[in-house]
């Protein structure tokens, strides 16, 4: 077993260099806002080009002029204009793909024994794109390249524990502990319009059904007869109240039929089907429509985005200045701690093994360092900006320190260097 | 993109299994009751300690030690940390896609809390990650209203995933405002009838219009009586104790003593007695198990001789100030009552005669918990 893990990790390793050879970062703006990935097979292939994201960013660039503006401009030009212009969510889609790519890779690389290929992360990934820029926020100089890549990141590791805890979960156990929105969702994929009475159903399973003491919760066995009489009596008390549709009592062996159908569908909604690898994402099936692209309002914006970018670039140097001084003042195990994190990439589990201890106390050593670095910036900008600390803001100022440990540590994101 | 691997910054606490304490919950009938109880046990065990560890300082439970008469029929661990309030919320749904906070503690001004937290509980690897967390205004926000299950659903986006930053806003933040909420007013006569119908109900939470439920909720009286009344069915028959059956919960004095009888009893309890049965009961506000035992004597036709007597279960002294009555059934007439001083090791009510067939009732009281047990002698 131990062996096997080994050498499929030894493979992975090698198929992952194989495609850090091919996979080439875009430097021209032009390119890094209009084209998309595609792969072959599990492989990175070429860049395609959208032609109207082309032909609306070099609109753009045109009204510059000699100005030459950065990346980093243009990220925050679009998404300023999210709600308004009808090109700038797929501008950043655009933008989006090679985090997202970077997210994949290293994941593939960080938890080689599952089986989980690049592309197939890299699909998971994606289609977050729009929770991604709802959950970005630039006011206090987040970079949304390294917050991306990040949250990508966090989407593929969040489909990794669910399909393995999937995987090892009997269909009862799978039943109790589904979320009542995917068994929902599996019952319309499955095509069930009316919903409500498996939903009670599964109610009343997951009231009587609770695993014994010592029993796997995930293994839990199929209900007793007992337990079957048990669910129909309640369901039987509960339809009155509960079911908007004319209902009828259930039988035990009616419900015994309903219940292992359930469970049937959730373990069919719930493993998932070979992804196909090619690019829904962009559809650039609106192309007729080029000509009327709005064009008198960017001036402006772009003007706006110009101070905004300023304001931005203002305060990073700020929390650069106070996390410098704040990390230079922590002691030699903290400092430690951040490199063996930020520098080195190694996982928790490798720093347990580094700093012998265990590996929950990395975890809250970490929490304990960030806490101290949030905890200067908030006293720095409650003197100086005079920022209020809500517990919301203070999350994304946890994130921007976050960030601000990845450049720190590892100057340019490796991945491109490599 | 809600609880991940290998993500340092959402801790995951032990949370080692507790024999003991299921064992312990035996009594509770309703299966997702007991489950609910058992875990919410385990898993105030563990956020103490984290806290602790976290924090150092420890947090208290609130509003109870051990709030079984909440637990028994709604979702939620609380915490009061120095002058903040925390209600965790345990989940061992797989996609950890959402935070569902039942209605009780978002409108009930005297349960709502300062802050909720998400936590997934996995009890094959006996461990609890915390992956979420909000304030109070942010929940009213941005949540969605479940009317069906009269829950407050904020999805995992809206929630802060990051425990670097937690407990961090409060030393600078103003205590979040409560709404003001409709609860109607309920008299007691009307409070106990609803009480009545609500204990063998499925689902007792959902039952009422909200504006009632909550009003009876909020009341730590009436939400022990709801909790009493729905543990104590049927009322325990010592007819039944003769010929060997016994109650949930009740247990004859050899299996409910690990040794054979500790000396402690044997002075008091046993005697000429032929049947001595004894039962654990948990009072929110008693800091251990106490332990109600009958002795009983069958005398020339039927008739019984009974003692009733409490223990400490644990500890060597009982709580001073618990009390021991004894009532008629039907018309709730006091009969008889004890309340045990400052270093009582037990109290008694002492022995009695009376008929086969005869309904009464032994009402155990510490301040404001109450557990009453009704038998037919």
């Amino acid at each position: 077993m131990k062996l096997k893990a080994v050498s499929a990790w030894i493979w992975q390793q090698t198929a992952v260099q194989l495609y850090d050879l091919t996979m080439r970062s875009r430097t021209e703006t032009l390119a890094t806002f209009s084209t998309f990935i595609q792969f072959t097979g599990d492989r990175f292939d070429t860049w395609v080009s959208a032609p109207r994201l082309a032909r609306s960013m070099q609109h753009q660039l045109l009204q510059q002029g000699d100005n030459e503006r950065s990346e980093k401009f243009w990220v925050l030009h679009w998404y300023r204009l999210r709600r308004q212009h009808p090109d700038a969510e797929q501008h950043l889609w655009a933008y989006l793909q090679e985090p997202c790519y970077w997210a994949a890779h290293r994941i593939s690389r960080r938890f080689p024994m599952v089986q989980y290929s690049l592309a197939d992360g890299f699909q998971t990934a994606i289609a977050n794109v729009d929770r991604i820029l709802n959950g970005y926020n630039p006011d206090y100089g987040s970079d949304l390249k390294v917050y991306a890549r990040r949250a990508f990141g966090n989407c593929i590791r969040d489909q990794l524990r669910q399909q393995q805890e999937i995987n090892i979960s009997s269909d009862w156990g799978l039943l109790r502990r589904v979320s009542q929105t995917q068994l929902r969702k599996a019952l319309l994929a499955t095509g069930f319009v009316q919903t409500s009475s498996f939903i009670l159903l599964w109610r009343c399973f997951r009231h009587v059904c609770t695993p014994e003491l010592g029993q796997s919760a995930r293994g839990l066995f199929a209900p007793s007869s007992d337990q079957l009489d048990a669910i129909a009596q309640r369901y039987n008390r509960l339809r009155h109240r509960d079911l908007d549709i004319p209902s009828v009592d259930i039988k035990t062996e009616q419900l015994a039929v309903e219940l292992t159908q359930l469970a049937t569908i959730v373990r069919a909604y719930l493993t998932p089907t070979v992804t196909s690898l090619n690019q829904p994402q962009y559809d650039d099936s609106g192309e007729e429509q080029l000509d009327t692209l709005p064009t008198d309002d960017t001036p402006m914006a772009q003007l706006l985005t110009v101070e905004a970018y300023a304001e931005q670039q203002r305060w990073m140097q700020q929390i650069d200045t106070v996390l410098s001084n704040k990390i230079n003042s922590l002691d030699v195990p903290s400092q430690t701690l951040l490199r063996l994190y930020y520098q080195q990439k190694l996982t928790q589990i490798d720093i347990a093994h580094h700093l012998s201890i265990q590996q929950y106390q990395v975890s809250r050593k970490l929490t304990r360092v960030r806490r101290q670095l949030l905890l200067s910036i908030i006293n720095w900008s409650k003197e100086t900006l005079h920022i209020s600390a809500e517990a919301t803001v203070l999350a994304n100022v946890s994130d921007v320190i976050h960030e601000w440990l990845q450049r720190h540590y590892a100057p340019e994101p490796p991945e491109v260097l490599e | 993109m809600s609880l991940l691997f290998d993500n340092p910054m959402q801790p995951v606490l032990a949370l080692p299994a507790d024999p003991a304490c299921w064992q312990r919950s035996a009594f509770i009938s309703d299966p997702a009751a007991r489950w609910r109880s058992y875990l919410h046990q385990l898993g105030l065990k563990a956020l103490m300690l984290w806290f602790e560890e976290e924090f150092d300082h420890t947090p208290s439970p609130w509003p109870t030690v051990e709030p079984f008469d909440i637990w028994h029929v709604v979702d939620g661990l609380t915490l009061l940390f120095g002058n903040l309030r925390i209600v965790v919320i345990l989940s061992e749904t797989i996609d950890a896609a959402e935070l569902n906070v039942p209605q009780e503690w978002v409108d009930l001004p005297n349960l709502s809390a300062d802050y909720y937290i998400a936590a997934y509980v996995d009890v094959d690897e006996q461990r609890l990650a915390l992956w979420g967390y909000t304030p109070y205004s942010q929940l009213q926000e941005r949540s969605t209203y479940d009317a069906l299950e009269r829950k407050y659903c904020l999805d995992d986006s809206d929630l802060i995933q990051d425990f670097s930053a937690f407990l961090v806003a409060p030393k600078l933040e103003q205590p979040a405002a409560k709404s003001p909420s409709q609860l109607v007013h309920l008299s007691t006569a009307h409070a106990e009838s609803v009480i009545q119908s609500l204990a063998y109900a499925p689902e007792p939470r959902l039952v009422l219009p909200f504006s009632q439920w909550g009003t009876l909720f909020s009341n730590g009286q009436w939400r022990q009586q709801l909790y009493q009344l729905s543990q104590n069915t049927p009322p325990v028959s010592i007819e039944n104790w003769l010929e060997n059956i016994f109650e949930q919960g009740w247990q004859p004095l050899e299996s409910l003593l690990p040794q054979p009888s500790t000396p402690r009893f044997r002075s008091s309890a046993s005697g000429t007695a032929v049947l001595t049965c004894g039962k654990k009961i948990f009072l929110n506000t008693a800091s251990d198990d106490l332990l109600l035992m009958f002795s009983v004597d069958i005398e020339a036709n039927k008739r019984r001789n009974i003692r009733i007597q409490l223990y400490p279960s644990g500890e060597t002294i009982l709580p001073s100030n618990v009390m021991l009555a004894l009532e008629l059934s039907e018309t709730g007439e006091l009969l008889k009552t004890v309340k045990a001083g400052e270093h009582d090791d037990y109290i008694q009510i002492p022995p009695f005669r009376c008929s086969a067939g005869q309904r009464l009732r032994v009402h155990i009281q510490l301040a404001d918990s109450i557990c009453q047990e009704d038998f037919i002698s």
